[in-house]
């Protein structure tokens, strides 16, 4: 549509704080594989994107991967994820969370949820960078994603 | 003040009424002590009733034996008489001049003794001689005495003829009319029963002369023959419960009753005083109430005193609960703020952060060396109070973290400890020597920080003149096991010894050694969570011992542990 070509990997961004998500998009541009980047604010929106709800959402692409932030607004990361692991269509997309906390009891409540990791947010800028580029890294060239 | 008077009074009744209506016990009492004292007043007047009827009575009886006395002196001295008369016609007898002796004999009598209404003298029992031959006296001349119709009159003659002496009847009714003592004696000629000589006295003289009129002024009298009619005086007398006194005549004794006019009980109560009786009665009853009544009132006084310091106590019970109540509110609040806090903060300082790292990455290359110290500032700034929130997260997090239920190895803890340490203890060229420690009853992530708390200090503070040299051991004393790190550091000065563990408490600059001053309070927190403490003692310039006091784990649950 806009004729320029699709990038390789296609990724959804849920972050309600607009300086992480900066950071986020900021550190998925310079890693090294081609990604495009859609930001939602809250896990409303999310959803809605996911599920092509809304005028603008219709021509949503499908993401092939999830970062999910936990706490936000209106719908937050447990939520999302809850609804994405329930939703037979979208079971398939691999969900990261990307979080400040590491309180053990998240942790493990997010895993029974069904996300398929757990990464606390480094708070040096080059570990941050390192860490959203070993994400692409490994859901993007090391392990084989459905199609 | 009249008026005052005035309301106070009946204002108090009525608060004393009120008072008597919430003790009924009070009532009670003072009933059963009004009606035990009249039963005593009872008991007591009718034994003061009983001995004065007992004084009354022996004056009475004191009163009437003088009188049977006299009145038995009087009739000795008739039947004295009549004895004289017998004597003067037995000698007569032996002569022929009794007819003729005898009116002289006779006339001479009344002159010595007043009430002789005749003397008669009857051989063979039937009368013929009578003086004074009056109308009267004529009747009874040829009289047989021992056919005489009326009871008594032969009976008397009979038994002064059995008793050979002088036998007495009546007082009667007279043949000469009037009421009159008739008294005989039977006269023996060789051996045998030749007739009788008697006499009749009037009563009344009898009586007078025994001063009868002396007794009646103060008692009601009855006279009769023993177990005879009455003769003198009221025969109700004899009803009434009378004292008795006997009068001896010679021939069968008489009976005088005596009975006080007012009658035996108002006697005895005029006898007896009952002033003093009702004095004593009454005075111990009045005392006996008041006693009551004010104990009552002091009990009451007490119960109400206990009741106001009940309620006051309840009072400041109720208002400390209140107090504690919201002060525990208010430390959760304060709890849930500090989180929150540093929770939330963590956020917009990281962005920071990375921001002014984003910064030194894009322009970094052209800037002065002083500008690039400025955004250093920034970037360490960040990276300290992050640390900072990071750090008061876990301290105040550490409240609300569930207490293990089960022991774990101090070994396992002190591996994770000695594995996060790896890299900082190469870097100072530090060394663990390490003792076997033993289980305690706490959980492995709060143990494994506690030791990185103590080594990490043990390698910042460390000499500036050897390497770090650390010993980790343990003991049991106390019911606690006791886990030791000993350190070859600077020590720390025994004043100093408690600010250590307090937040954000630290005793060098930032310069010197960095750190967030709250690994201590932390550990100390968590021990203390764990029912254990945490203790310091050092030698200043030589090092530092550092221990965890942790409950010892009991030994049954130690071998279901060490089992397999």
């Amino acid at each position: 549509m806009s004729g320029l070509p699709h990038a390789p990997f296609h990724i959804l961004l849920v972050e309600d704080d607009p300086a992480d998500a900066g950071l986020a998009k900021r550190a998925i541009r310079e890693g090294r594989i081609l990604c495009d980047v859609h930001h939602a604010v809250d896990g409303v929106e999310a959803l809605a994107y996911l599920r092509r709800e809304g005028a603008h959402h219709a021509h949503a692409r499908r993401p092939d991967l999830i970062l999910l932030d936990l706490n936000m607004p209106r719908m937050d990361g447990r939520g999302v994820l809850a609804e994405v692991k329930k939703d037979p269509d979208l079971r398939g997309i691999p969900v990261v969370v990307l979080t400040t906390s590491d309180v053990q009891q998240d942790i493990e409540a997010i895993y029974q949820l069904g996300a398929n990791s757990f990464v606390t947010k480094p708070l040096d800028l080059q570990d941050f960078f390192s860490v959203i580029s070993g994400l692409e890294n490994y859901w993007f060239n090391i392990v084989k994603l459905p199609k | 003040m009249t008026g005052t008077t005035g309301t106070r009074d009946p204002a108090r009744w009525k608060d004393w009424g009120a008072r008597c209506r919430e003790r009924p016990t009070t009532i009670l009492l003072v009933a059963v002590t009004v009606l035990v004292l009249m039963a005593v007043w009872g008991w007591l007047d009718a034994v003061r009733l009983r001995s004065a009827t007992l004084d009354v009575r022996s004056s009475a009886a004191i009163a009437a034996t003088p009188f049977a006395g006299s009145l038995g002196g009087a009739i000795a001295k008739r039947l004295a008489l009549v004895r004289g008369l017998g004597a003067f016609v037995t000698v007569e007898l032996s002569g022929d001049g009794l007819e003729d002796e005898f009116p002289a004999f006779a006339e001479a009598l009344p002159g010595s003794m007043p009430g002789i209404r005749n003397v008669s003298v009857a051989p063979d029992f039937v009368v013929r001689l009578v003086n004074p031959m009056d109308a009267g006296n004529a009747k009874v001349v040829g009289h047989d005495l021992l056919k005489d119709p009326r009871p008594g009159f032969a009976d008397t003659v009979r038994r002064a003829i059995s008793t050979r002496d002088v036998a007495t009847h009546g007082p009667v009714e007279l043949l000469q009319g009037g009421i009159g003592l008739i008294a005989r004696q039977s006269l023996f000629k060789d051996g045998k029963p030749w007739g009788a000589v008697g006499a009749a006295f009037d009563l009344p003289p009898i009586l007078n002369e025994a001063n009868l009129s002396g007794l009646t002024q103060r008692y009601r009298v009855a006279l009769r023959r023993a177990g005879g009619m009455v003769f003198a005086g009221e025969e109700a007398v004899l009803a009434l419960e009378p004292v008795v006194e006997r009068v001896h005549a010679a021939d069968g004794d008489w009976e005088l009753a005596v009975v006080p006019v007012e009658g035996w009980a108002a006697a005895a109560r005029a006898q007896a005083e009952r002033g003093p009786l009702v004095l004593a009665v009454g005075g111990i009853g009045i005392l006996v109430v008041i006693v009551i009544l004010l104990l009552a009132e002091r009990r009451a006084t007490l119960a109400r005193l206990v009741d106001l310091r009940t309620a006051e106590l309840n009072h400041a019970r109720r208002d400390a609960d209140r107090k504690a109540e919201q002060l525990a509110l208010a430390q959760k609040e304060l709890e849930q703020f500090a989180f929150a806090a540093a929770h939330d903060l963590q956020e917009p300082v990281r962005a920071m952060g990375s921001y002014a790292q984003l910064l030194q990455r894009e322009i970094g290359a052209s800037l002065d060396e002083e500008r690039a110290a400025l955004l250093g500032q920034v970037v360490e700034g960040a990276r300290r109070l992050k640390a900072l929130l990071s750090d008061v997260q876990i301290f105040v997090a550490e409240t609300g973290i569930p207490l293990p239920d089960h022991p774990v190895r101090a070994d396992d803890a002190l591996d994770d400890a000695l594995n996060a340490l790896a890299r900082t203890l190469d870097g100072v060229g530090g060394r663990v020597r390490r003792d076997p420690l033993p289980q305690v009853m706490a959980d492995r992530r709060r143990l494994r920080e506690m030791f990185v708390v103590l080594i990490g200090n043990a390698l910042e503070y460390r000499h500036p003149d050897r390497p770090p040299d650390i010993h980790v051991g343990a003991r049991e004393g106390g019911g606690f096991a006791v886990l030791t790190v000993r350190d070859n550091g600077i020590g720390i000065e025994s004043r100093y010894h408690e600010q250590i563990f307090q937040v954000f408490r630290r005793l060098h600059g930032r310069t010197e050694h960095s750190g967030t001053g709250m690994g201590l309070p932390i550990a100390r927190k968590m021990a203390e969570r764990l029912g254990g403490r945490i203790t310091v003692s050092s030698d200043p310039g030589q090092g530092s011992a550092f221990s965890i006091h942790l409950p010892v784990v009991n030994l049954p649950a130690v071998s279901q542990e060490a089992g397999p």
